[in-house]
Order: structure tokens, then C-alpha cells, then sequence
């Protein structure tokens, strides 16, 4: 009897162990879920240099090219970028750029500046500067793009799926964007911008130029040619290039090394080359009176190669963002675009002004000042007038940028000597990436358009 | 080994219930036929007086009491076959020795159950397959799993490469969880350990798996628990089935003998099966000879004239051999010689297998000590081995009512691996890339710069003909295979204690502790010059897993009457687990040649990543027997676990239930000659898989922003910054549920000679764990979620016939034969859900497919199917991608005979997968190059022919090409559509490099002989000498036109069916020789 006994409450307690043990096993298991590798947070300022990292990543790299390649700055010689080059390209191609553009660029930026904008004392010009920089990044965004995501993108709190803003209507975001900034930074000038990762160590004055050359750029694109110059008057002017915005680059691999040198000497040797580069062409037959090229030539080349020992793709070589050169470029083109003799000698004096830049950064004398008679019979440049040599000298001082591609859009290929290396037509804009088309492809433009399809504003 | 541990067990149950009487008395020996060992615990039994004894631990049994008269005695154990025999008892003692043969048809008759305890496989409710440990270690593979090959319907083995070492891929029945782990979860004697795969991908090495560690000698079974319904108190990590390894432990011997076995192994390892490569066309392009191209589209060797090559011999263009000869760029070639790319680099390989055990015992307890030692070479010509030590030893002690068992190993493996496939500094990329008129020798050269001075040590290969520059673009293999160091070095311990405490016959406690922990030190060098790395790079690392697990089992048993007995089992689970990594890539050497040294580099990216993981679970176990003939289990396990997500109850159930009816006990069938045995399963059951670690919060990371081409930038260096990761957290995670009925029968027949097993089972995962695509644009690109789901329908046969049954004479045939049909029923919406491979041809799940089809780039099709053609008649690449081919086979079987003669033991495997894509992405890539094995074409135009590129080849000109109908007239499909044109895999769709990867393999036959006759013994104190040879992998039957079939560029991952320069697999002559004392 005693033995079934214990049998029964053996049993029983066994069952009782079955059921309703949930704090004997919880208790084991709670507090375990802490990554020890990442933080779940991070302050603005660190948000705001990781932003700053991916916004030149897709400024620098893979997009700029493409881009390139399409421009005939540069040729694709090997396995895909053979493709790309010849116009063969998929919409997942662009899945990179685009991730790169919206993940790791835009989200950090606006996240940053989210994060400034709820501190005690809201640092003005951080937000500012953060502004500058998602206006230089959407803006090219929606220049390779057209209709893209701005008001609804990066609020998955909000919305997985953001519907598409229009071309212009992003082209006016960005627009004013740059306006607030350049309101807060005029009023805060001399107060330092914490955090910058570019060459222009945080002087808030050359930000506030920079801002205002983008304005000029962006400007360019949707046709306000007149908003445009006046605006790239109160752009970068330092002829020098200290008001230049670059990205630094140093010798360290996987680090700090210039992406061009990074892609063409490290990661893809031989892919990127200049065996079938028209650039490399004008600039060796760019040579006459006024004007030596062999600086600039072997800045950007070393045979059919980029320069990556000691130029434009060396490993510590800064890449350009905003410049001097553009500013110029853009007063240029809009004083020509005048069609007036007052335009022309405008133009002129910009195109000089970019003259003394380039002998600045190459430390030579191969620069003479142009002048009006140059453009007439026994000139220098006696067969060209004066708006396509504008065209063709803005297309050689975007050599290697997105913004060399958006150009050459924007005129219509305009370009002494250009033609299409497959087929009759350029190509007018990045693909929509696949990886959009799968996961937001009730926003996107229907139809998709392809890649000789025009933006908007370059319809 | 098992049916002697259940013996024992046996003996001690059943030791006090010997009985007492008068008259006669039947007394003997019980042994087993083959072994001549005594036999413990063997219950005899006179039938007709319903008495009877068992055996005590010298195999001898009494039986007392027994009047005088002509009786049937009758001996049974499980494994063996039943002994009857008619004898005669006389007034005094009686002497009846019996040998018991063992039951040879099909698999062992114990079962070991999910919990580790040893059950009598006719009364399971569940399907599930054993292999012994000694069918595993005559496969003559270095790892269970490999041996596992072939071996049991429904576990599915790949290898994944042919390097020492390299990782199998195993799954069981199909993919039950989408983006999860995939393999099943093992388990070594009761106790969970790692068998991680740390570090595969499209390039890099091939890796090992953890259980690699295990040597295959001291396994005494293998049983796969094949699903939940087999699988469910393993809860949330076995929802891939369970994978159930027993190692060996010592024997009770006669006298307390030690028994001694030593083995030797020696194998010869050949190349199986390598990449076709023309050899009739040069290195250039347009039909002329290029230096330094990446092209073989030169001119026709043949043609040259002849005699030496013509040089450049200019500073910057020249170089001097290690023969202190100048040599220069080729400006003019005339060498009609070619090379041989595709086996040069190879040579036979050569493993030595050494182990000794030592074991023995008593009733009161035993032990086994082993050591073994495996050594190989690879067949690359150097730096590719593995030499693995281990050192096992178990002990038991035995009292009345108490056991304690200590097992402990130790494995410590060093292997050197070379790179392979997506990657310049890969094997077989450079070698079958290259030139035919290419000769890779020398590797290194001193290289004269253009001003004339020397640079020595540069890496010279067919694209840097003379070693200019920093980078060779591909590596020389000759130079990767000397220098580029892959090491790693592994050390393991795993060790378990177990205690038993039996207070009463009903009740007993078990308690089970395990440690695994191992170190896996790594370097990989890529000296200066290398392509991936001109300045030079090194990665140190340091990983490490560590795992606790602790079981405490009470199990309780009650006889209700002659017909219900019932046994609950209730434990408690607690397991931790740790991972740990640090390490950093070095590049920019500073003193080239001293590659080893972190501070001899500029520049440094640490990285470090540490885990914890934490489950813990209360489950039990109800099982319940009827009349004898029906069986019921039914188990629960309520778990927790840390990976689930704040927003979820923290804890989940899984219940699984059984029932086994022996419907032959049923009076009407229980005499039946022909169905000797019959039985009913029907099961269910739930398992899970975990989220992984750390996905329920969104994280910020302090890291490299990396553009798609590998590129990268470090916030660090431009004053420190964090950005949010990309993926964003889910709160809501929780276990993915996996759902199994299965039903099936097992069948024996004409005296159990035939034994025939069928299964069919249907497997759903609902909740599975995916990273749900979201739109960039959203600021995330992924987030996991519990939104796919998938599931498995699948039918399975075992039959083994019994050909001969005799003393001296058997043969045995058996084959298995399984059929899987996986499909994905829901990704959340998305599309397509790449699981490993490249953009043009990816193993992916979509919806509505079987898990891994390859989804990529294809031909432009018009609605008819036909192909949409460009304007000079070629096939273009279509716009979109889509499904291209699918690497499930259509089925899988094994069949397989062992003939016994005496000591002559002969014995086959041949493993059959029928159907199966594999994509050939190797073939695809070296189309665009021109060196395929296929592009020595060579054709005379019989009219006007266009080309891809709008030529014109005339009537009458022969070119290298060759003719087609596209469907719009024959056109001439030459070089330019191959390096321009879309026949490339570079440069053109997939979908022409997705072949049929279905073979037919002689896995493995083996001869052995095994002197043990009684003469031998005397004469030499020794219990056997076995000597065998064994073929792996003799022959290979398939239609796939690279390398064996049996790859995965991505080792044992989730995705599969991927060769892009894999390194190749093997084939071995294996003899061995085993003296046991």
C-alpha cells in the first residue's frame, strides 16, 4: 500500500513538472537578448559621419562609373563592366546604388539630423549641413532616377512601401532644403560644423558657398538657367580650391583608400580602363596656343589606364564633390546660354577663371587666358563657338563624377566628337533596381522606363 | 556493441529474479555464433513449462527444477534470431550450449530514442535509420557525415568539394525552414554539439564541419531521427531532425581480457573527373595572337610555324627566369606547344589512417580508450592536407542500483586549404582561365622595370606575361599553390558525464552533463602580388564555440496487469551556448616574405563578434503498451529560449504522439509463414526552429560602408561614426513551427529474410523565419520576419533481402529509395529570396517552387516559347529573370549487397540521384575566354553566314565557329558572340549553363578478409586480423560536363547546386589492415 503510495505522488509530481513550468525555464533564458556587437542607439554626431560616409559611397563609387563609362570618361574592359560600357545592363545592377543612396546615405543623414534636431540646445548649423548633404545626394538621386521617394522615404514607421514624388517635385525639395541652410548658416557663419568628413574641415562659411553652387547645379538641371547664376555668383570662389568640397583619401586598404583606386587596383583590376575613353582622346588632342592638356591628361590617365599612381585614382587622392571648376562651369554655360557679347566675354571670364584653377591644382603654367578673338578665324579655337566650347571644357572638368553624366544629359551629348559605342542612341538614366521593383513596384513609374528613356526634366 | 549494453542492463534487472527448485537441471553457455563472445542477459526459457533464466555476466545460464522429459527450450535477444531447439533433460544437470546467430536483415533492432535510451525499434511509432559505426568507417570517408552517404533513404548527403576535409552538406527529407539553419541538429550520446560551418561563400576555402571531429572509428551507430514527429523533445532545434551518434564503449570480456585493436589505413587519392579545356586555339583575340589577353580567341596553334617565339626584350618588357635566362613579352609567337591546364596542378593524394583502441570490463564496469590519427594529403600539388588527432576514452563503474559514465575526447586538426572559386586568387580560375599556349612556369620572376633596374620575386602570370606591375589580375596557380596560405588549426574537447540512480525497479533517475568547446585559430596569407591582394594581406582569426547541456531525466514505469504497461519519462533541459570571433585583415606589408606577423602590415581591420544563447525546456514522455501489440508515445516539451523576441510569450509548446501496431500479434496473423512481422506506424509531431541571434532590435554598427564590388570606406577613419544597420529588428520573432504526420509500415517476411520499410510523410514549417525584403527607400533593405512558409511531402523505402542465411554463407541485398517534394507556399509577398550563388544564376525560394531553384537570367522567349531573335538572327538575353533550373533531384536511392563467406566479407554501394541542376557556372565563364573544352570548333562555311555582330563570313571560309538555326536561318555563332555576344555566362543569360547534375555512383566496394578461426587464435593470441580494400567513388556516371556533380561552391549552405571553380573531388584506393587482440 505504501509503495503505490509514493508510486501515485511520484507520478503526480512528475506531471506537475510537465505542466506550468514557464518561470523555470524563462528564468534560465531572460536577459540574453542584448547584442554585445552593436548598439542599439547612437548620438548624432556619429549617425551624421556614418551618413557623410554613405552619401560619398554612392557619389564615389559604383554610380560614378557607370555614370563615367556612359560619358565616355572611362571604358568597361572586362566581364560586366564590358556590358555597362556597351549599354548591356539589368535592373539589378543598380540595387547597389540605390541601397547605398537611401540605406546607408540618406537614412543616416536624416537620422542625424533627427537626433540634432531633438538635443536640449539644437546645434543649427549640424542640422544645416546635414540638409546640404541630402540635397547633394537626392538631388543626384533624382538626376539619375527622375521620380524617385523623398517626402515618404526613410519612415518605415510610417510606410514600408514610399510612393514615388515627382522629378520636379524632388528637384524643389532639394531646393529648399538648401535655402534653410543657407538662411542658418548665413546667420551662423562663424560657428563650426562638428563631424565633417570632408576637406572642408567644418568652416561653415564654405559650407554656406557649397550650398549655393549645389543650388546652381541643381538649378542647371530643371532649366532655371538665370536662378542658376545667380545663385553659382554666391558659390565656391576660391580659385585655389580650398573652397572645394572633397573627400579626403589616405593609403589604408578597406579604409580610407580612394574608391576609384580601390575598385580599379584592388578589388577589379582591369575592369575600369580608358582604352575606349573620348575624354582621354579630347584631352590628347585638346593641345593648341592657349592651351597644354599633358598635365590634366596624365592627371586622369597613364596610358589606357586611370591614373592610380599619382593622379585622379590614386589610393590618397581626394574625390571631388563640389568645386571651384563646376561653379565656374555653370557661370559659364549660363552667360553663354545669353547669346550676348556682354554673355560671351562673361563666359570667357569664367572659363579663365577655371584656367588659373586647373593650373593651381597642377602646379603648371599651361593655362593662357582666352579671349574673345580666340573663338574667331585664326584663334585658338576658330571652329568652335563659344557655347560648345563651353560644353566640351565643363564636359572635361567633370571627369570621373555623376554629375559629368548628368551633364552630358542634360545637353543632349552635346559634345564635340561623341557618339553612342553601341547603337544609335546615349543612354539617359540608371534603371530602377530590381530590388525596388520587387518590393515597391506599385510606386513605381508605370511603365518602368528604360535606359534611353529621359528623365523627366530632360524630356 | 548495443545488444551487449542492453544486456547488461537486462542481466541486472531480471539478476534477483532467478529462481529455486528440484528436479533436473538445464545449465549452459549462450554466445554469440559470429564473435564467439558470451552473451549476457539472454532470457532461455523451456517453452512448454513457461520457465526459464537469463544469462549472468558470463553468459551462463541455470535452470532448475525440471522434470526429466523431451522439452523445446527456446533463446531470445534482441538482434539476434531466435534460437529453438528440442532436448532431452535428464535427472541431474543437463548441458545446452547455444549460439545465437545475429539477426543480419536490415538494421539494428535497438533504437536509440530522441532522449538517448535504448528502445526496442519494433515498438516505435516513428520511422528512423541506423547506420553502424563500422558501415561509416568502411566508407574510407574521413567524416560521419560523408559515411552516411547512400546509406538510408530520406538523408540526403552532398559533398560539397573534394578538399581535405571539406564540409558535407546534409539534409534530411528537405529544407524545413527557409532561411535557417538546414542541417539537423547532433546530438553525441544524449549530449547537443556543434557542427558549424564558419566561413563559406563564393570565394575562399573550402570549410570543414565541426563534426569532422569526430573520428568515424569510434562510432558504434549513427540513427537519424528523420523529423518532428521522431524529433520534438528537441524543440526548437530539431525541426531538421536529430542526428543521434553513439560512440563506443568498452565490453565486458572473459576474464577480465583487454582487448586490443589496431588499424592501419593507407589511401591513394586521384583526381575524379576535371574541366575539358581546348587546346587548339592561342591566347588572343580576332584569330591573332595578344600578350598578356585574357583571351584564348587567338590563332590556331597548328598553324604557327614552329621554333622559338619572338621577344621583346626591352626594359619593362622582360624578365629573368629562375634559370637567370631573360626572357621578354612574345611579340611574335611561333611555339606550336601547349599546356596542359587542367591536371597540371594535380597529383595523386595520399591519407594514412592510424588508430588503436584499447578496451575491456566487468560486470562492474568498463572502458575504452582510443587514439587515432588521420593524415592527408590533398591532390592539389601542395599546401592542401589534413591531419586530424583524436583521443577518446570512456569509463563506467557499476553498482546495484547506480552507474556513472565519464567520456571525454580530445581533437586536435590542422589543414591547409587553397582558394577557390569567385576569386582571382582562386585555384582553378587562374589555371583554367588560362592560355593554352600559356606555360605558367616559371611563377616567379625577377622583373626588369622600365628603367632598367631588377625587381625580384614577381608574380608573373598569363594576363602579366612578365611580372609588371603590382598585380598578376589572375593568380599563376602554380604561384597560388606555393604561396597563399590557408591554415587552420582546430582544438576540440567534448566531454559528458552521465549518472543513473535506479532507487526501485519502477523508478530511475538519469542525469547528463555535456561540454563542447573548441578553438578554431585561422590565417590566411596572400603574400605580395597576389591578385585579391597586390600590397599583401593577412587574416588572423580566432572562433570559437562553446556549449553546455544538462539533461535530468526521471523515468518512471508501471505494469498495470498482463496486457497494460505504461513508462513516463520527465526531464528537465537546460543548454548555453557561446560564439566568439576575433580577428583582423592586415594589407600593405611592410617587409615582404615576412607574411605572418599582424604588426608588419599598415593597415589593419579588426573584427570581433561574441554570442550567447540561451534554452532551456521541461518535457516528458507518456509511453504506453497494449496486448502487446500496440505502442503509444507521447511527448511534450515546453521551452524558452533567448532568441525569441520581447513582444512574444517567451516560451513554446511542442507535443508529438506516436502509435506502433504489431498487427501480427493478432492470433489470426501471429503463425503466418509468409508476414513473419507487421507493423503500423502513425505519428506526429511539432519542432521548431530558432530565430537567429540578436534580430529582434534594430542595431547600429561601427563598420565599413562596402559598395557592391567590395570597395569600402570606414567611418573610423574620418572621425568615427555608426550607422543603422540595414536590417531592421522585429520584437515580434518567435520559433518556427514545423509540423510532421508521417505513416508507414514495417514489413518482414519468409521468416524475417525480407524486411521491407515504407514511409510517407508531409512536413509543413509555417512562421518561417525570413529576411522579408523591404524597400530600400523605406531606409531598410531587409527585416526577418515569421512570414514564409514551406513544406516537405515525401515517400521513403528501406528493403533488405536476405539472399543466403547460413553459418558460413550470406548475402544480403539492400536498397532505399526516396522521393521528396518541397515546395515554398509563402515568402510575404516577395517575389524571389535569394539563398546563395550570383545575380545571373541564383538558388533561391519563390513561391510555389521547390526550395534552391536556380532563378536567373534567360533567353528572351516569345510567347510560343520560341526565341526572340536580334536583328542578325542570334538569341537574346530576356529583360527579366526567372526560374532556370532546379537542383532537387526528381529522386534519391541507394542499393547495396554484402556477401559473407567465412571470413571473406564482399560488399558494394551505389548511391543514385536522378535528376538534379547543377550550374555550370564554371563552363559559362570560361565560354567567354575561349578556352572551353567545347570551343574548338573549327568550320567551313557551306553559304554566307552573318555573325553576332552583323559580319559576314563567305561561302567557303572556314572559321572557329560554328552554324545554328536560332530559328531565322543558320547563322555562324563565333568568338565576338561569346566575348560580346550573349554565349558567354559574363555576357550572357544563365540558363544555357544549367545542366543535369542526376549520377550513378559506385560510392563504394570493398573486400575484406577476417582470419579469426580458432586455429589462428591459438597459434597467434590474437582474436582477428582484418584486412580489406575498399574502392570510394570508382565510378561516376553522369551527363554533367564539369567537375562530379557532388559540389557546392557555397559548402553546406542553404542554397545549392553552385560550381564556379570549385576545386574538384576524388576518388580513393583504400587498403587497410586491423590486428585485434
Amino acid at each position: 500500500m505504501k509503495f503505490t503510495n509514493i508510486k501515485y505522488i511520484a507520478f503526480v509530481l512528475l506531471l506537475v513538472g510537465v505542466i506550468g513550468c514557464d518561470s523555470v525555464t524563462n528564468s534560465f533564458t531572460d536577459g540574453y537578448n542584448e547584442n554585445p556587437n552593436n548598439p542599439t542607439s547612437a548620438p548624432a554626431d556619429k549617425i551624421f559621419v556614418a551618413g557623410q560616409v554613405g552619401a560619398v559611397t554612392f557619389l564615389e563609387s559604383h554610380s560614378a562609373r557607370k555614370g563615367s563609362m556612359w560619358a565616355q570618361y572611362f571604358s568597361g574592359e572586362d566581364r560586366q563592366y564590358s556590358s555597362i560600357y556597351s549599354y548591356n545592363v539589368t535592373a539589378s545592377d543598380s540595387d547597389s546604388d540605390w541601397f547605398m543612396a537611401y540605406v546607408r546615405g540618406l537614412t543616416n543623414l536624416r537620422l542625424a539630423r533627427e537626433k540634432y534636431n531633438a538635443l536640449n540646445v539644437v546645434p543649427q548649423n549640424q542640422v544645416a549641413t546635414t540638409k546640404i548633404w541630402e540635397a547633394m545626394l537626392m538631388g543626384q538621386v533624382t538626376a539619375l532616377w527622375g521620380d524617385v521617394p523623398f517626402s515618404e522615404a526613410i519612415n518605415s514607421d510610417e510606410t514600408t512601401t514610399p510612393s514615388y514624388d515627382g522629378q520636379s517635385s524632388v528637384y524643389s525639395s532639394v531646393q529648399t532644403l538648401l535655402n534653410e541652410a543657407i538662411t542658418t548658416l548665413e546667420a551662423n557663419s562663424s560657428v563650426g560644423i562638428s563631424s565633417d568628413v570632408t576637406s572642408l574641415g567644418g568652416d561653415a562659411s564654405k559650407w554656406l558657398k557649397v550650398a549655393y553652387t549645389l543650388k546652381a547645379r541643381y538649378l542647371m538641371h530643371t532649366g532655371d538657367v538665370s536662378g542658376a547664376l545667380t545663385a553659382a555668383q554666391s558659390g565656391i570662389d576660391a580659385a585655389d580650391g580650398t573652397g572645394d568640397a572633397l573627400m579626403p583619401h589616405g593609403p589604408q586598404q578597406a579604409r580610407n583608400q580612394n574608391l576609384y583606386y580601390a575598385f580599379t587596383n584592388v578589388e577589379r583590376a582591369g575592369y575600369l580602363a580608358a582604352d575606349r575613353s573620348h575624354a582621354l582622346d579630347m584631352l590628347n588632342n585638346g593641345n593648341n596656343g592657349k592651351t597644354d592638356e599633358t598635365a590634366r591628361l596624365n592627371y586622369y590617365y597613364d596610358g589606357t589606364d586611370l591614373n592610380s599612381t599619382d593622379g585622379f585614382a590614386a589610393a590618397t587622392e581626394s574625390f571631388p564633390l563640389v568645386t571651384y571648376m563646376e561653379n565656374q562651369m555653370i557661370i559659364a554655360e549660363a552667360e553663354a546660354a545669353k547669346g550676348t557679347t556682354a554673355g560671351n566675354q562673361n563666359a570667357i571670364e569664367a572659363l579663365n577663371n577655371s584656367r588659373d584653377y586647373l593650373d593651381n591644382k597642377f602646379g603648371t603654367d599651361n593655362y593662357d587666358d582666352l579671349v574673345l578673338t580666340d573663338f574667331e578665324a585664326g584663334g585658338a579655337y576658330a571652329n568652335t563657338d563659344i557655347p560648345q566650347h563651353v560644353r566640351n571644357w565643363t564636359y572635361l572638368g567633370l571627369i570621373g563624377q555623376i554629375e559629368g553624366f548628368n551633364f552630358v544629359r542634360r545637353i543632349d551629348y552635346n559634345v564635340d566628337g561623341l557618339s553612342p559605342v553601341q547603337g544609335s542612341e546615349f543612354p539617359q538614366r540608371f534603371l530602377y533596381p530590381q530590388d525596388e521593383r520587387n518590393t515597391n513596384s506599385d510606386n513605381l513609374p508605370d511603365p518602368v522606363p528604360g535606359l534611353f528613356d529621359a528623365t523627366p526634366v530632360n524630356q | 556493441m548495443l545488444r551487449k549494453l542492453l544486456s547488461m542492463a537486462m542481466f541486472m534487472l531480471f539478476f534477483a529474479a532467478t529462481s529455486v527448485a528440484q528436479n533436473g537441471t538445464v545449465t549452459g553457455t549462450v554466445t554469440d555464433s559470429e564473435t564467439g563472445e558470451t552473451m549476457p542477459g539472454v532470457n532461455v526459457v523451456i517453452q512448454e513449462l513457461e520457465t526459464g533464466a537469463s544469462t549472468d555476466a558470463n553468459g551462463e545460464y541455470t535452470i532448475t527444477g525440471v522434470e526429466s522429459g523431451t522439452y523445446t527450450i527456446q533463446a531470445s535477444f534482441v538482434g539476434y534470431q531466435q534460437y529453438t531447439q528440442e532436448i532431452e533433460v535428464d535427472a541431474g544437470e543437463n548441458v545446452y550450449n547455444i549460439q545465437m546467430a545475429p539477426d543480419v536483415v536490415g538494421l539494428d533492432e535497438v533504437v536509440v530514442s530522441a532522449l538517448g535510451f535504448e528502445e526496442n525499434a519494433d515498438e516505435q511509432g516513428t520511422s528512423s535509420a541506423q547506420v553502424s559505426g563500422n558501415d561509416i568507417a568502411a566508407s574510407g570517408e574521413l567524416d560521419v557525415v560523408s559515411g552516411l552517404s547512400g546509406k538510408a533513404a530520406g538523408v540526403n548527403v552532398t559533398g560539397t568539394g573534394g578538399d581535405p576535409g571539406a564540409a558535407s552538406r546534409i539534409v534530411i527529407r528537405g529544407a524545413n525552414t527557409i532561411t535557417g539553419d538546414i542541417d539537423p541538429l547532433f546530438v553525441i550520446d544524449g549530449v547537443p554539439v556543434s557542427n558549424a560551418t564558419i566561413g563559406s561563400g563564393v570565394g575562399g576555402v573550402q570549410q570543414q564541419s565541426r563534426i569532422n571531429d569526430l573520428n568515424p572509428d569510434d562510432i558504434e551507430s549513427v540513427q537519424v531521427l528523420k523529423g518532428p514527429s521522431a524529433a520534438a523533445l528537441w524543440g526548437s532545434r530539431a525541426s531538421n531532425g536529430v542526428v543521434l551518434i553513439e560512440t563506443k564503449t568498452g565490453q565486458a570480456t572473459e576474464g577480465n581480457k583487454v582487448n586490443i585493436s589496431v588499424k592501419s589505413e593507407w589511401s591513394v587519392d586521384v583526381l575524379n573527373k576535371t574541366v575539358d579545356l581546348q587546346k587548339k586555339y592561342g591566347q588572343g583575340i580576332g584569330g591573332s595572337y595578344v600578350s598578356g589577353t585574357p583571351f584564348s580567341w587567338g590563332d590556331k596553334i597548328a598553324d604557327r610555324p614552329g621554333g622559338d617565339d619572338v621577344m621583346d626584350m626591352s626594359d619593362g618588357n622582360a624578365y629573368f627566369g629562375p634559370d637567370g635566362e631573360k626572357y621578354g613579352v612574345i611579340t611574335q609567337k611561333n611555339s606550336r606547344q601547349t599546356y596542359d591546364h587542367s591536371e597540371a596542378i594535380f597529383e595523386n593524394g595520399l591519407k594514412r589512417d592510424n588508430s588503436i583502441s584499447i578496451s575491456g570490463g566487468s560486470e562492474n564496469g568498463t572502458f575504452r580508450l582510443s587514439v587515432g590519427n588521420v593524415a592527408q594529403d590533398g591532390i592539389i600539388l601542395d599546401n592542401s592536407d589534413y591531419n586530424r588527432t583524436t583521443v577518446k576514452g570512456v569509463a563506467t563503474r557499476n553498482w546495484d542500483n547506480f552507474s556513472a559514465t565519464v567520456n571525454a575526447q580530445y581533437t586536435n586538426s590542422t589543414s591547409n586549404r587553397i582558394q577557390q572559386g569567385s576569386n582571382v586568387s582562386g585555384l582553378l580560375l587562374g589555371a583554367y582561365r588560362t592560355s593554352p599556349d600559356f606555360d605558367f612556369r616559371p611563377h616567379t620572376v625577377d622583373y626588369v622595370n622600365p628603367d632598367g633596374s631588377i625587381t625580384p620575386g614577381k608574380h608573373r602570370s598569363y594576363r602579366n606575361p612578365v611580372g609588371a606591375g603590382d598585380s598578376p589580375i589572375y593568380n599563376n596557380p602554380l604561384w597560388t599553390i606555393e604561396n597563399a596560405l590557408n591554415e587552420t588549426q582546430v582544438q576540440r574537447i567534448l566531454g559528458s558525464t552521465e549518472l543513473q540512480y535506479d532507487p526501485t525497479s519502477w523508478l530511475s533517475f538519469t542525469h547528463r552533463l555535456g561540454v563542447d568547446t573548441y578553438t578554431d585559430r585561422r590565417y590566411s596569407v596572400f603574400p605580395t602580388y597576389d591578385a585579391s591582394n597586390p600590397s599583401g594581406a593577412l587574416t588572423e582569426q580566432k572562433l570559437g564555440q562553446y556549449q553546455v547541456n544538462s539533461d535530468l531525466i526521471a523515468k518512471a514505469s508501471h505494469t498495470l496487469n498482463e496486457d497494460f504497461s505504461g513508462t513516463l519519462t520527465v526531464g528537465w533541459n537546460v543548454n548555453h551556448r557561446e560564439y566568439d570571433e576575433v580577428g583582423a585583415t592586415s594589407t600593405d606589408i611592410i617587409l615582404q616574405g615576412f607574411n605572418r606577423d599582424v604588426s608588419n602590415y599598415n593597415s589593419k581591420n579588426p573584427f570581433q563578434e561574441r554570442s550567447t544563447q540561451r534554452t532551456s525546456a521541461i518535457y516528458g514522455v507518456l509511453d504506453i503498451s497494449a496486448y502487446d501489440m500496440l505502442f503509444l508515445e507521447v511527448t511534450g516539451r515546453e521551452e524558452s529560449a533567448s532568441t525569441f523576441g520581447e513582444n512574444t510569450d517567451g516560451s513554446f509548446f511542442y507535443p508529438s504522439a506516436s502509435l506502433a501496431w504489431q498487427f501480427t500479434e493478432l492470433d489470426a496473423l501471429s503463425d503466418n509463414d509468409i508476414l513473419s512481422f507487421g507493423k503500423l506506424r502513425l505519428s506526429y509531431g511539432e519542432a521548431g526552429t530558432q530565430p537567429p541571434i540578436y534580430s529582434t532590435q534594430t542595431t547600429f554598427f561601427q563598420g565599413n560602408i562596402v559598395g557592391s564590388w567590395g570597395e569600402s570606406l570606414n567611418p573610423a577613419e574620418y572621425g568615427g561614426g555608426f550607422a543603422r544597420s540595414s536590417e531592421a529588428g522585429n520584437a515580434n520573432l518567435k520559433v518556427e513551427r514545423t509540423t510532421e504526420y508521417e505513416v508507414g509500415a514495417d514489413l518482414r517476411f519468409f521468416n524475417d529474410r525480407i524486411d521491407l520499410s515504407l514511409t510517407r510523410y508531409i512536413t509543413e514549417t509555417e512562421d518561417a523565419i525570413l529576411g522579408v525584403d523591404r524597400a530600400p527607400s523605406s531606409g531598410f533593405s531587409t527585416q526577418l520576419a515569421n512570414a514564409g512558409a514551406i513544406e516537405n511531402k515525401g515517400f521513403e523505402a528501406d528493403l533488405s533481402i536476405e539472399m543466403i542465411r547460413s553459418q558460413e554463407f550470406s548475402w544480403v541485398i539492400n536498397g532505399n529509395w526516396s522521393k521528396n517534394i518541397n515546395k515554398v507556399t509563402s515568402l510575404a509577398g516577395a517575389n524571389e529570396l535569394g539563398l546563395a550563388g550570383f545575380t545571373s544564376a541564383t538558388s533561391s525560394a519563390i513561391v510555389g517552387e521547390e526550395y534552391g531553384v536556380f532563378f536567373g537570367n534567360a533567353w528572351a522567349r516569345n510567347d510560343d516559347g520560341s526565341l526572340t531573335l536580334d536583328d542578325n538572327g542570334f538569341p537574346q538575353a530576356a529583360a527579366a529573370q526567372k526560374i532556370i533550373g532546379n537542383p532537387n533531384p526528381d529522386w534519391r536511392a541507394g542499393v547495396g549487397s554484402t556477401v559473407n563467406y567465412k571470413g571473406l566479407r564482399l560488399n558494394f554501394l551505389v548511391d543514385i540521384k536522378q535528376g538534379g541542376d547543377v550550374w555550370n557556372g564554371t563552363k559559362g565563364a570560361l565560354k567567354f575566354f575561349g578556352v572551353h573544352g567545347s570551343q574548338d570548333w573549327e568550320t567551313t562555311a557551306d553559304q554566307d553566314l552573318t555573325t553576332w555582330d552583323g559580319g559576314t563570313i563567305q561561302e567557303g571560309e572556314t572559321f572557329r565557329g560554328y552554324v545554328e538555326d536560332f530559328g531565322g536561318g543558320p547563322v555562324a555563332v563565333t568568338g565576338v558572340a561569346h566575348y560580346s555576344g550573349p554565349f558567354s555566362g559574363f555576357t550572357g543569360p544563365a540558363e544555357p549553363n544549367i545542366e543535369d547534375g542526376g549520377f550513378v555512383r559506385l560510392r563504394q566496394v570493398s573486400l575484406g578478409y577476417s582470419i579469426s578461426g580458432q586455429g589462428f587464435r591459438d597459434a597467434t593470441g590474437l582474436r582477428s586480423v582484418d584486412l580489406s580494400a575498399t574502392g570510394r567513388n570508382l565510378l561516376l556516371f553522369t551527363d554533367y560536363s564539369g567537375i562530379d556533380p557532388e559540389t557546392n561552391l557555397t559548402g553546406p549552405s542553404n542554397g545549392f547546386g553552385l560550381d564556379y571553380f570549385n576545386n574538384p573531388s576524388t576518388r580513393s584506393f583504400i587498403f587497410s589492415v586491423k590486428v585485434n587482440y
